[in-house]
């Protein structure tokens, strides 16, 4: 690569030196140094995304890693996006929701429905941790049921409290597409998830 | 409409409780070290590495291929995969396969012999121990090569002359000039061995599509393989060619025949070591008369 070609990198580090110290180690330096100015402030802020939707102490540790070799190896796309920190977050639920459904192809591997683990938690408490858990289950299988993109567009905008445009910005559709992303996200939940709605279970009953 | 809004603000609801903010403390912790561990290990990285990972879809393109628009290569590419999948399914891809990595191979041969005026190569031929006889092959492009027959005292006896694929023999002994067009008629066995050897490009086909390669070694800075060559149903009778690879010129040829009737233990009849000379020039290489046959 000569020294001479136009760089983007070059030209959003512009403190870095002109680089002819070694051009491997000038832009490995400028990367590190974009990666602490951009991505470390977000720690916090992944880790909870992460979790809220993985809800598991080792594959949130897992998918937080997937995401920073993620990050790593696409720094410079990041870096020319218009919002790079709305970008970093849907890299994380991106990588959340693919570990939502590697986690029911493993079950349905295994042959562990989400019935015949309610049957098993239903006897072990019944006021406690497992009902809770078991609810949580389901909603987290009935999220990685759902479509890419729905599901991606119904976390945004529930879980994250982001605006339409945002999520049509990252989605790369319109306010109106994201918009019917949503609703039909919610729409399909609420059919997977109607014995958990109140108002529902009641309506089915009249 | 109630009822839609009523059931889109309860599964909001569901979703807000289940998804709720409650990182564990501990959770927090084991995260937060696998962060450091991941930063740790990308500020560690060799910049080589990481560059490789990080620059690569700039980095790989050579700058002759810069200027190319990507979609084109992505044609390109295209067109390269379903040539490749109509070849397969003509079942042609070996022929392919070969006629490149020959292709590769005469170019370096070629390239080779084009760049000097003229090679030499003086051949010891050694049978049962002891220095026998000799010859020395001339090469000059293109297609005029020169070979001297030399006896056990050093002396011409014979030259053979092929222009052009014209085989003229001069017998040194009688005077005699006599053109042939079957090399071996005119040399006799005496060259069978090598007859491979008219010209490197030729030499270098035989290898690919005649001879077995057998083994490997690294001799000072070049890496020698040696091919083995034999009748069809007489493997006991092989012929073996030791070529140096960064030259793709031959080191030496062996041919062993049984000493056995079992076959079992082989002995060397025939030991051919080749000298590759500097060039020489084309006046030395071609006399007066065969000039002007070749030229006209």
């Amino acid at each position: 690569m000569d020294a001479a070609a136009p760089s983007h990198r070059n030209s959003v580090c512009a403190s870095s030196p002109p680089s002819r110290e070694s051009s491997w180690e000038g832009k490995v330096k400028s990367d590190r140094l974009l990666f602490a100015r951009l991505i470390v402030p977000l720690e916090e802020r992944m880790m909870r995304t992460i979790w809220r939707i993985v809800r598991h102490p080792e594959a949130a540790e897992d998918t937080l890693q997937e995401v920073m070799a993620i990050l790593w190896s696409k720094l410079h796309r990041i870096v020319r996006h218009p919002n790079p920190q709305a970008l970093v977050l849907k890299i994380c639920h991106n990588a959340a929701y693919d570990t939502l459904r590697k986690h029911m192809r493993n079950r349905e591997k295994t042959g562990l429905t989400a019935t015949a683990e309610a049957k098993s938690l239903a006897g072990a408490d019944e006021t406690g941790e497992p009902r809770g858990r078991h609810m949580e289950d389901e909603v987290l299988q009935a999220i990685g049921g759902l479509p890419r993109k729905q599901a991606l567009a119904l976390l945004m905008r529930v879980v994250q409290d982001q605006p339409y445009d945002e999520i049509a910005m990252m989605l790369g559709c319109s306010p109106v597409t994201a918009r019917i992303h949503v609703s039909k996200g919610r729409a399909n939940l609420c059919r997977r998830l109607a014995h958990l709605l109140p108002g529902q279970a009641k309506e089915k009953e009249s | 409409m109630n009822r839609n809004n009523g059931r889109k603000e309860a599964v909001d609801r569901l979703l807000r409780e289940t998804l709720r903010d409650d990182l564990p403390v501990e959770v927090e912790r084991r995260m937060k070290a696998r962060f450091d561990r991941c930063r740790k290990e990308i500020e560690d990285e060799h910049p080589g590495k990481s560059a490789s990972r990080t620059f690569r879809p700039n980095s790989i393109r050579l700058p002759v291929f810069r200027w190319l628009p990507q979609s084109g290569l992505a044609a390109a590419g295209i067109f390269l995969i379903i040539l490749g999948g109509l070849l397969q399914e003509g079942g042609s891809s070996h022929v392919l396969a070969k006629n490149i990595s020959r292709m590769r191979t005469w170019v370096l041969v070629k390239d080779q012999v084009a760049l000097s005026e003229s090679m030499t190569c003086r051949i010891e031929r050694i049978q049962e121990g002891e220095k026998k006889a000799g010859y020395v092959i001339k090469w000059l492009p293109p297609d005029h090569t020169r070979i001297d027959l030399i006896d056990a005292r050093g002396k011409t006896v014979r030259t053979i002359w092929m222009i052009q694929g014209d085989f003229t023999v001069i017998d040194h002994a009688t005077g005699e000039v006599a053109s042939a067009v079957d090399l071996e008629r005119a040399a006799g066995p005496y060259l069978s061995a090598a007859a491979g050897f008219i010209h490197p490009a030729r030499l270098a086909e035989r290898l690919y599509e005649e001879w077995l390669e057998t083994t490997r070694e690294i001799r000072g800075e070049c890496e020698q393989r040696t091919y083995r060559l034999h009748p069809p149903g007489k493997a006991e009778e092989a012929v073996e060619m030791t070529v140096n690879m960064c030259e793709w010129l031959p080191v030496s040829v062996s041919l062993a025949v049984p000493s056995d009737p079992s076959g079992a233990h082989r002995a060397a009849e025939l030991l051919l070591r080749f000298e590759w000379n500097t060039p020489v020039s084309g006046e030395e290489m071609l006399p007066a008369v065969l000039h002007r046959r070749s030229n006209g």
